[in-house]
Order: C-alpha cells, then sequence, then structure tokens
C-alpha cells in the first residue's frame, strides 16, 4: 500500500492485516506428489520388486513370460487387437472430426458434446450393453436370422465382440484428438491451396491430412496405449480362449495366485507401453501432446 | 486493344445488405491496377470474387474474353498474396513456392527449376530449405509473392499484402513488387487502404466507397481532378470550401460573402472546390488570385514545414508553410492566403 494512501487512513495502517505470504511452490504441489508417490509409486515399485524376487530372487519369471508360448501368443495378440482397434479408430474418427471442424458453429457444438456425452456414461454400462446388442437374442442376431442366416451368428465371447467394444470406448478419444488438430488449421491455408490450383482432393492430401498428422498420432497412441492394458471390455465380452495380457495377468492373480510371474508380465506391459512412448516422443516430441 | 479482364455491372449481396454494387472495371494485360478505400467499402469483396473464392450475385467477370464467374478457384489460374501469407507450415520455403506447380502435375525436373528462378528473384535462394516459420515477416511476404507467380498466372492479386509490415520494410517491400512487376509483366490488381501505396505503386487507381467505383483513373488524375468529394478527401491532404455558384460558373460563393474562381466551371448549383494544401501560398496575393484570411488554429513543425491549421471561409483550413515563418505564425492571429485559380478543382454536390 501506498505511503499516500496510508497517510489518509492512518488507522488502517496501525490495523494489523493478515496477508497471504507466498507460499513455496512445493508446498502447494506436496499434496499431489505425496499421493501419487504413495498410490502409484509404491505399488510400482513392488510389483518391480515382486516381478524380480517371487519366489526366489532373480530373472526366472521373465524367462518364463518370454519363453512360453502361450503367453508370447497373447502378448502378439494384445498388440494385434490394439492396432486393429486403433485403425478401425482412425478410419471412423476422420471423417467424423473433418467434419466438425469444418462445420463450426450450433452444428460443430451439438456433434462436439455428444462425442464428450459418450465420457459421462460409465464404460462398464457401456460394455454390458454391448452384451446384449451381441448376445444370442440382441438385435444383431435377429438381424442374421431374419436375412437368413440359421442359426445366426453369435458375436458375443468372440474377438470381434472385443474389438467392436474397445472402438466404442475409445472412439471419442480419437475424434477429440484429431478434431483439436483440425480445428487449428487455418482455413486461409485451404483457400490458398484452391487459388493456387489444387482441386479438393490435393488440397486435402498435401495440406490438410499432413497438418493433422500430429492429431492422428496422438490419438493413435491414446488409443493404442489404452488397448494394450483394456481388462473390462475384453473380460466381459471378449472371447476366453483369446486372452488379452490384462486379463492373463488377472488369471495368474486370482488363480493361479502366481505373484511372481503376473508382476513380470505387468512390467512387461509397462515396458511395451513406453517403448510406445519413446518412439511418439522421437516422432513428434511429448511436449506437443500438451499444447 | 480488348481489356484482360473486365467487371460488368458485378455485384454481391449478403442477404439484404449489399456489399458490392454494380462494379464495372476494365483492366488491359500488364497493368497495376489498385482498388483503394476504407475498409467495408466492397474492394476486398470485389479481389474475392475475381479470385473465386466469393460467388458474385450479379453481372459478369471475363478474363482473357471468357467469362470466369462461374468457375471454381483452382480453375482460374489466378495468382493470389493473402493478407497473412497463408504458406504451408508444413513445407520447406522450395515445396511451398512448388505447389502451384505440383498439383498441376508438372514434371520434378521442371518445378526444381522453375522454384529455383523464382527464389533468385525473390532473393531467397539461401533459404530455400527453411520452414515458414524460420522466416522474417518480410521473407514470408517474398515467398508468398513467389508462390504466387511460379505457375505464370493470368492475373495477380494482392490483398493488402503490405499492411503486416512495418513502416521501412513496407516501403522496401513496395520497391521490390514495382521491379518485379515490370519483371514479370503480369496484370496485377492490388487492393488496399493506403492512399500513398496506391500513388506510388499503381498505373490506375479505382476509387471505392460504399461497394460502388467512385472513379477510375491515373493517379494523378484521381489525386488532381477528384470527381467526388469523397475522392478528393480520402487522397491526399484536402481543403474543401463549399459554396454556391455564383453568375460566373466559375466563381464560388462562400456563406461569409467571399467569391473564389475555380480553374474550370462549377457543374452543380451547391457546388464546392478543392484546393491542395501545397498549392496554398501565404502573403500578399498576385493579380488575378483568390485570397483568404486565415484564422490560425494551430502550428505544428514538421521538419520540411510548418504545418497550419486554422478556419477561413468557415472551413477547416490546413496549408504548409515555409518554416521560416514559423516566428510570426501565432494562434488565433489572422494570416493572409492565396492561391491560383487554376489551382482550385470544382467538385460537385455532396452526394447522399
Amino acid at each position: 500500500m501506498s505511503a499516500a494512501l496510508t497517510g489518509l487512513r492512518p488507522e488502517a495502517a496501525h490495523r494489523p492485516r493478515t496477508r497471504l505470504r507466498a507460499v513455496p511452490t512445493w508446498l502447494l504441489i506436496a499434496p499431489a506428489l505425496l499421493y501419487m508417490g504413495v498410490v502409484f509409486l509404491l505399488p510400482l515399485a513392488n510389483t518391480a520388486w515382486v516381478s524380480f524376487s517371487d519366489p526366489m530372487p532373480g530373472l526366472h519369471n521373465y524367462i518364463e513370460v518370454l519363453t512360453t508360448p502361450a503367453y508370447l501368443r497373447i502378448y502378439r495378440n494384445t498388440t494385434l487387437m490394439a492396432l486393429l482397434v486403433t485403425g478401425i479408430c482412425i478410419v471412423m474418427a476422420y471423417p467424423l472430426a473433418l467434419y466438425i471442424a469444418r462445420a463450426g458453429g450450433a452444428v460443430g457444438a451439438v456433434l462436439l458434446a455428444a462425442t464428450g456425452l459418450s465420457f459421462w456414461i460409465s464404460f462398464l454400462v457401456r460394455t454390458y450393453a454391448w452384451t446384449v446388442i451381441l448376445g444370442s437374442r440382441g438385435p444383431v442376431s435377429q438381424v442374421a436370422r431374419w436375412m437368413g442366416y440359421d442359426p445366426p451368428p453369435v458375436l458375443l465371447f468372440t474377438s470381434a465382440a472385443s474389438i467392436i467394444g474397445m472402438t466404442h470406448i475409445l472412439l471419442p478419444f480419437m475424434v477429440l484428438s484429431i478434431y483439436v488438430v483440425l480445428a487449428r488449421i487455418d482455413p486461409v491455408l485451404l483457400r490458398a491451396a484452391s487459388g493456387l490450383g489444387a482441386t479438393r482432393g490435393q488440397t486435402f492430401r498435401q495440406v490438410v491430412l499432413p497438418l493433422s498428422m500430429p492429431g492422428i498420432i496422438s490419438g493413435s497412441l491414446l488409443v493404442f496405449v489404452f488397448c494394450l492394458g483394456f481388462y473390462v471390455t475384453p473380460a466381459l465380452i471378449g472371447s476366453p480362449r483369446d486372452l488379452m495380457v490384462a486379463s492373463l495377468i488377472a488369471t495368474q492373480i486370482e488363480d493361479l495366485l502366481a505373484f511372481g510371474t503376473a508382476s513380470a508380465m505387468a512390467m512387461l506391459l509397462l515396458g511395451a507401453t513406453l517403448l510406445m512412448l519413446a518412439v511418439y516422443d522421437r516422432a513428434l516430441g511429448l511436449a506437443n501432446l500438451m499444447k | 486493344m480488348r481489356p484482360h479482364l473486365e467487371l460488368i455491372d458485378v455485384s454481391k449481396r449478403y442477404g439484404a445488405t449489399a456489399a458490392v454494387q454494380g462494379v464495372s472495371l476494365s483492366v488491359a494485360e500488364g497493368e497495376f491496377i489498385s482498388l483503394l478505400g476504407p475498409s467495408g467499402s466492397g474492394k476486398t469483396t470485389t479481389l474475392m470474387m475475381i479470385a473465386g473464392f466469393e460467388s458474385v450475385s450479379g453481372g459478369h467477370i471475363r478474363l482473357g474474353g471468357t467469362t470466369v464467374e462461374e468457375l471454381p478457384p483452382h480453375e482460374r489460374n489466378i495468382g493470389m498474396m493473402f493478407q497473412n501469407y497463408a504458406l504451408f507450415p508444413h513445407m520447406t520455403v522450395a515445396q511451398n513456392i512448388g505447389f502451384p506447380l505440383k498439383v498441376r502435375h508438372r514434371p520434378k525436373s521442371e518445378i526444381k527449376a522453375a522454384v529455383d528462378r523464382y527464389l533468385e528473384m525473390v532473393g531467397l535462394s539461401a533459404h530455400a530449405h527453411k520452414r515458414p516459420a524460420q522466416l522474417s515477416g518480410g521473407q514470408q511476404q517474398r515467398v508468398a509473392l513467389a508462390r504466387a507467380l511460379v505457375f505464370e498466372p493470368r492475373l495477380l492479386l494482392l490483398d493488402e499484402p503490405l499492411s503486416a509490415l512495418d513502416k521501412n520494410l513496407r516501403e522496401q517491400m513496395q520497391q521490390e513488387l514495382r521491379r518485379i512487376h515490370r519483371q514479370v509483366g503480369v496484370t496485377t490488381i492490388y487492393v488496399t487502404h493506403d492512399q500513398g501505396e496506391a500513388m506510388m505503386l499503381s498505373d490506375r487507381i479505382a476509387v471505392f466507397n460504399h461497394g460502388r467505383i467512385e472513379q477510375v483513373g491515373r493517379p494523378d488524375e484521381v489525386y488532381e481532378r477528384p470527381a467526388t468529394r469523397f475522392t478528393a478527401s480520402f487522397i491526399g491532404d484536402s481543403n474543401i470550401i463549399a459554396g454556391r455558384r455564383g453568375e460566373a460558373a466559375d466563381i464560388l460563393l462562400t456563406a461569409d460573402g467571399n467569391a473564389l474562381r475555380c480553374g474550370s466551371p462549377l457543374a452543380d448549383a451547391q457546388a464546392a472546390l478543392l484546393v491542395r494544401p501545397e498549392k496554398l501560398h501565404v502573403g500578399d496575393a498576385p493579380e488575378g488570385a483568390n485570397r483568404l484570411s486565415l484564422k490560425i488554429g494551430g502550428v505544428v513543425n514538421i521538419g520540411v514545414a510548418a504545418m497550419v491549421t486554422g478556419s477561413a471561409a468557415g472551413q477547416e483550413i490546413c496549408l504548409r508553410a515555409p518554416v521560416s515563418l514559423l516566428p510570426s505564425l501565432r494562434e488565433g492571429e489572422t494570416l493572409p492566403v492565396w492561391w491560383h485559380a487554376a489551382d482550385g478543382w470544382p467538385l460537385p454536390s455532396p452526394q447522399e
């Protein structure tokens, strides 16, 4: 407070005032750090420790996982499923994201809200919905029966059901990732391309698509990493024969009490995820994801 | 000779509001013409209709003898440089310049040769492999210009290209534009609200106001012989003295009883005359000259002259007096001013 002002109001100057001292930054972020440390880092460290020490110290858990063909098949299967879901998401999300970005205004806002709305509904609920839709008496089977398939194919408890369910749950992430990048493209660039002689197709391939690559890549990363560790949806509607890694880990713990093997599997899954992030970082820089 | 570009009674309406109303203009091959006017006067809309980014509500646009208003932009073969350059951020300078040729499926060797030639023309050969973001504003501008010219378009359109640059760079780019226009010879339409820029660059100027063209002419014509009061006041500094026509058609009678002679007859009964500040002189008038006494309102030394403002004959008047007179110029005093009758240009009655 300036001297002139305090001079005008002497009683105010003498009254002791509570003033917020500058709180050190570390104190402000301490609760979050502490929480993350206790609920995330400690268990992770514990998992890592168990993977090397249970039931006896050494690399035998990793050797077991990496030399058992059945386990490797599950890792390969999981990766393929994740790639497939990512691919389907890109193909389905891109046109919608492009449409929302172009439409703008009220239409764009409504579509964007509709896309985001799916985040409000628990994905457990949405997964259970698929058990009805894909079940033996569900609409999919009814339509197939009506078209002459008897007995109708049942999709529930197959890998196809897993893929449909995961695509459904992860699609909004892809739409939003791509939309954010598309919406930032200056429309003048599209005019310029057209004025310089580019057809609509050429403008899309040479200007829009390259400029939206960061969105496609960050969306793919998100979807792919989610898929690698997806548990609930494949466990509820997927094929019990084609397990995914997360279900495999659950089986190891719940049925076999093989904590060491399960921990090694989890660490390998984490390793695969980190590898993906490293590849992304080399290609585009993780910092761009934050922008 | 047939005009290269013809606008025939072109108009643009957005719902009930008319942005451009009945604009007609003929541009010769190789000409540099400016569309000059305040913002909202329809000049940019007219440019966008020529480029094909805006549809035409009425009238026709002919380029090289054929009607183009139905063609999409990419089939018009017109080079356009946007206000914010609109360079593709994911392409290098060379890729940006090569873009128009690439989408026309020209062979790689031809693209490279043309890109090199235009890079050299705009003096950016050393920056071919940089991204636009690594260049300064002036350099980005040159890339945009090279990109708009590289495919040898039938027409070059420039939409206020220099407005984002600072003054020094702007003047430098004006020189550059003149040089490149002389070198390439492409017919150029230049949109600007800066009358100095239009005067300096153009072969002819089309003055826009309220969606119409007020006047088309060489820079000296629109400056010395403006057709309307708007043109007179928009281009250059002006003193406009209103009154009514006297017995003799070249005499203007002001409200306070001055009789002023014009260089040519006044067309309307309610008329005005225009005298540019640099045509006003201070001191004793020679025989036959117009004279007024100016009540000095303010004096500013601008270095080359003293800018004097004040009132005479009920009008705001400004003039440039020699700096040597500065000590004798005081606010509130009266100053005798005069001008040759031939320097007074008659203006029509106000429109509306």
